[in-house]
């Protein structure tokens, strides 16, 4: 199966894990993911705070990019980037003078007919059909995982119409396919503090520590996210909290490992820790490794 | 944050535009969409702070929380320079920006080692990038 594929900005950088993991599924998988030729930022949440035009515009660049490549579903691994996709469709449709407007900014034709889709959407729907192309060929038999969700994948409901907004399960659902154990807890949809990383790190440490705290009170040894900026907050943020004093259990406490659900998927399917990226996140991953056979 | 939500909502229908604009709440707001989602009477919450950074910006008031400000001026200069975030870019204009320069600078490094950054920005469609910066901007003017 073919589809546009948009990684955007953070899977070519920092989130490259992220880009090569998915393709190493996709393959995996029988699936062939078709670059968007010529693709531009989307924005991100800086557009929506500066212009809600601009916001809309960028977001549609790259949507009439994918209607002259002639797809009807761009696929898009990025909780941040899908929820401007969606955002900006979403806008297009509910206003009737934007479209035109939109056109007219682009200096192109644009019909708004690409529907946005995530990788986990994709890869459920596949496997609620019995069309996954491949079974696990690895046992995870140690691996307790909750699934964090973030934000933009499920929020606005209206907008995104991605699973359940407060209790989403597809996550949690795709990766028991795959023989991995995910646990219930209490943070799935809760926010991590997004770009404040940089803007102010000490709120996101705030709300990194109480989403790591109740995962390991969940029981989990890993957490599977699937938004680069999710996993940057998550992976990076744990070597400020064991300098400000650790968890209680003493300094050092925190080292769970942060895994792209579709590193966890290519482990199952066998695909070597390297090509899934697992050697560039900042807490150590190899621990994973161990629980599996 | 020095006003919650409620309170922003509150402000904007008595009309209190100093308040809300200048507030810190506006900059602080991650845009994490939950108090849109669970508003029962369905206010777009989110969409307000946008809103009001906007104008904010527009009636050239500092922000109260200038860094978020810089960060988003930062992202922008990015994408009109490239076409596409750089991040390394981008992340030196903000420290500039901010003068906040050793913040996070092992984090930086560590990241660094990893090969998490990319030393050469990619470049896409910088023209039209731009000329669609442009066009808003046109537009934005025509309707005020
Ligand atoms: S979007 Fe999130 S951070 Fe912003 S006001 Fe609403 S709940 Fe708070």
């Amino acid at each position: 199966m073919r589809f546009a594929y948009y990684p955007g900005c953070s899977l070519h950088s920092t989130g490259r894990e992220y880009d090569a993991s998915f393709r190493e599924v996709c393959a995996r998988l029988g699936l062939e993911p078709d670059e968007v030729e010529g693709w531009t930022c989307c924005g991100a949440s800086s557009a929506h705070a500066t212009s809600r035009l601009l916001s809309v515009a960028l977001a549609a660049d790259n949507l009439a990019r994918v209607e002259t490549a002639g797809h009807k579903d761009v696929v898009v691994p990025c909780a941040s980037c899908f929820s401007r996709f969606k955002d900006a469709t979403h806008e297009i449709e509910s206003d009737p003078g934007m479209k035109a407007e939109i056109g007219g900014i682009l200096g192109r034709p644009f019909s708004n007919s690409v529907k946005t889709i995530h990788p986990l959407e994709l890869l459920d729907k596949m496997g609620e059909e019995g069309r996954l192309g491949a079974a696990p060929v690895k046992e995870m038999p140690g691996v307790r995982a909750v699934c964090y969700y973030g934000c933009l994948l499920t929020r606005p409901p209206k907008v995104t119409q991605f699973d359940d907004c407060e209790y989403p399960m597809s996550m949690d659902r795709l990766l028991g396919r795959f023989g991995v154990r995910t646990l219930d807890w209490s943070y799935k949809t809760d926010c991590c503090g997004a770009g404040f990383g940089l803007t102010r790190p000490a709120i996101v440490c705030k709300l990194v520590k109480k989403i790591l705290d109740n995962a390991s009170a969940a029981g989990a040894n890993v957490v599977a996210v699937a938004c680069p900026l999710c996993h940057a907050n998550l992976d990076s943020r744990q070597a400020d909290l064991n300098r400000a004093g650790g968890n209680g259990a003493g300094p050092g406490a925190y080292k769970m490992p942060v895994l792209y659900f579709t590193q966890l998927i290519g482990l199952a399917l066998g695909a070597a820790p390297e090509s899934l990226g697992l050697g560039s996140h900042l807490v150590e991953t190899a621990p994973v490794l161990g629980m599996m056979r | 944050m020095d006003l919650t939500p409620t309170q922003v909502i509150h402000a904007v229908r008595l009309g209190l535009r100093d308040l809300v604009l200048d507030s810190k709440t506006i900059w602080i707001c991650a845009s994490c969409e939950t108090c849109t989602t669970r508003c029962p009477q369905e206010v777009d919450i989110a969409r307000v702070m946008d809103a009001a950074r906007i104008l904010a910006r527009r009636e050239g008031r500092r922000p109260r929380i200038p860094e978020v400000a810089a960060f988003h001026r930062s992202v922008l200069e990015s994408l009109r320079m490239f076409g596409r975030l750089y991040e390394l870019g981008a992340i030196g204009a903000l420290k500039l920006r901010t003068m906040r320069l050793t913040e996070d600078l092992d984090l930086g490094l560590r990241m660094f080692k990893k090969g998490k950054f990319r030393f050469i920005p990619a470049f896409a469609n910088v023209l039209a990038t731009n000329r669609i910066f442009r066009r808003v901007k046109k537009a934005e003017r025509a309707r005020t």
